[in-house]
Formats: structure tokens, sequence, C-alpha cells
């Protein structure tokens, strides 16, 4: 981009001296070289524009949500769950039912679609899943070809996430 | 909720959190106002999805009025609600849905279009057209990012969070911060300037 003694152009920089991340020393170089430099000064107005559009493709997003409805709901199922908290010891034995169940549910679940018409399509649903020691599955059901799906899952999967990219 | 007034009287975090943990059934009320757009603007941000921020907000709630009592402060509140929040987000079931969720509805598709609004406050149709563009190139942009980076950037950019704050909810250091937010401006660069270009 720049031709004399101009510091080089970098994008990182750039990025980090948008969010206010440099110490006075980098924040000077930036400067700097943004006073000689077309190219990253349209940079920088193009990554703020781009910021502004999500920024605003979110309050669009939030404006539309009644929040007083939401605050009325959660308020009165915590309030229930905390009722209905004290007579629950015996439920937690449970816990070991409920793999089985959930198991057995699957199983007759797809046997009964064999015999069922299909349903109206509705956008892909999960219609059951349910998480084992040693790998989850999640059943779903395609808009089009009414197909079920099984997806297996290991355990390991939410830290490879974090640990990509 | 309850009978009892709050004086006009700021309230603050770590006063929150204890009437939270005493039971003052107004301190959950109070919690549910104070966060309960950032909580979702957050879970927008990262779903790009309504049904299922407002699901995330309902969840995220719930969860604080749970286990509330084992909060310790040693984060501050109000990271330890963005954790749970991005959480909940990034939970593999959630991430499963919306991949193929993604993969069967183009944008455009999902019912979601300028017919949302209100009639009775119509901006003018210039302004809806520019909105609804807005909607779907963002949303495209957004989609195409990776889950972590999008996450990141929503913190940033949406959240105001330092990059500090960002490591402390999402659990990752500070290089690697600094450099998924890098990649996701390049990325959104890549995909926006040719429509930005296009328009001029
Ligand atoms: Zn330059």
């Amino acid at each position: 981009m720049n031709t004399h003694q101009v510091s080089p152009c970098d994008d990182l920089l750039l990025s980090r001296y948008q969010d206010g991340q440099l110490d006075a020393e980098e924040k000077a170089r930036v400067e700097g070289h943004l006073a000689e430099c077309a190219a990253c000064r349209k940079e920088i107005e193009l990554l703020a524009f781009f910021s502004q559009e999500v920024r605003r493709r979110i309050d669009m997003a939030t404006d539309e949500v009644d929040f007083p409805a939401i605050e009325k709901a959660v308020i009165v199922k915590a309030l229930r769950q905390r009722r209905s908290s004290i007579g629950s010891a015996w439920f937690s034995a449970l816990k070991v039912l409920v793999p089985a169940v959930a198991v057995a549910s699957v199983l007759l679940f797809i046997g009964y679609r064999q015999f069922k018409e299909p349903p109206a399509t509705a956008p892909s649903a999960i219609i059951n899943s349910f998480t084992g020691p040693i790998s989850s599955v999640m059943i779903f059901e395609t808009p089009n070809t009414h197909q079920t799906i099984l997806w297996y899952n290991e355990a390991t999967d939410e830290e490879r996430e974090q640990n990509a990219v | 909720m309850g009978s009892k007034i709050i004086q006009n009287r700021i309230v603050n975090d770590d006063e929150l959190v204890l009437r939270l943990q005493r039971g003052d059934e107004w301190a959950f009320q109070l919690l549910v106002r104070r966060y309960r757009k950032k909580i979702y603007a957050i879970a927008f941000g990262i779903t790009l999805d309504a049904e299922e921020s407002r699901d995330i907000l309902q969840e995220v709630l719930l969860q604080v009025y749970r286990s509330i009592h084992r909060f310790r402060g040693d984060a501050s509140l109000s990271t330890w609600l963005h954790r749970i929040t991005v959480n909940r987000c990034l939970n593999w079931k959630r991430r499963w849905a919306r991949r193929f969720k993604w993969m069967h509805t183009p944008l455009g598709e999902d019912g979601e279009d300028i017919g949302d609004v209100p009639a009775s406050d119509l901006p003018s149709p210039e302004t809806r057209v520019a909105d609804l563009q807005t909607r779907q190139q963002v949303d495209k942009a957004m989609r195409q990012l990776p889950e972590a980076a999008r996450t990141v950037f929503v913190l940033r950019e949406v959240e105001g969070l330092s990059y500090e704050e960002i490591a402390n909810v999402t659990g990752i250091k500070l290089g690697t911060v600094r450099s998924r937010l890098f990649h996701a401006r390049k990325r959104l660069k890549e995909i926006l300037q040719p429509l930005v270009e296009d328009d001029a």
C-alpha cells in the first residue's frame, strides 16, 4: 500500500485498534500509519460500518420481543419450581430410570413411524434426544423426506468446539 | 410479584445477589428486568433465531434462580450470566439443531419478513426494504462464521466486553480472543464487502 518509510499495513493491529486494545505506543504507530495510508483508513471505516450493521440487526430483533410476557412466564415458572422443589427428593431416584425410558420410547417411536402417515411439514424438528455416558443421540425429522436421523455425538464435542480455531 | 416496593434506590449487583440468595422475590424480578435484553441480544447474535433466543432467555433466568445459592462471587454477576447464556447457546444439541435448520431453511424462508412489523408504526417503504436487506445480509454473513468466532464477535460488538471479559466468559485465552475477533472481521469483510461495493 505504501512506498516510503511508513510502517507496513497490519490488519491484526487495526482490529485491536478498533477495540481500543492498544497501548499508547502501538496506538501512536497505528494513527501515524492511518494518516498516510488511505487503504487502511477505508478498512477501518468498513469494519466500523459492518459492526454497526450487526448491532442494528440485533437491535431490530430485540425491539420485536415482548419482554413483559417473557418476564411473566419466567416468574410463574420460577415460583412453581420453588414450591415443587420441596417434595421432590424421591424424584432423583427417577434419574436412573430416565435413560432407559428414553431408549425405549425412541425405539417405540421408530417402530411407530413405520405405520404412520408423514406429518405436515414443519421445518426440521428435534423429535427426541437423550444423553448417555458414551454417546448421545438426537432424532430429527427432515422437512422434505420425512427421514428420521440419528446423530451420534461424543461427550468431548463441547471441548473440541472450544479449542477449534 | 410481591408487595414490596423498592424505593427509588439503585440496587447494585452485589446487593441483588444477596437478596436473591435470601429468597426475596422482588430481587428476581429486578434481575429479569436488568438483564433480559442483554441476554436476549447475546442469544440472538449467536443463534440468529428469535424463538430459540426466547427459550434461551427463559432457561438462563430459571437456571440463575435455581442456582443462585451456589454463586460465590468469584466472577461478577454479569460475567456469570454471560457465561450461562453462552453455554446455553453453544450446547451441543442446540448447535446441531441450528446447523440442521440452516441447512434446510435458506434465508428469507423462515417466515421472518417485513410483514412482521406492526402496521401502526410502519417506517417508510424505503426504510423497510433497507432493513430487510440488512437483516438478510447480516444474517447470511453471520451464519457463515464459525460458532466460536461468532460468539466472541457478538460479545465484543454487541455487549462491548473487553478482551479480558470475553476470555472470562468463554474460558479461552486472551490471545485466542484476539485472533478469533480478527478472523471474524476478516471473514465478514470477505462476505459483506462485495455487497457494499455493488450498492455504490
Ligand atoms: Zn495501510
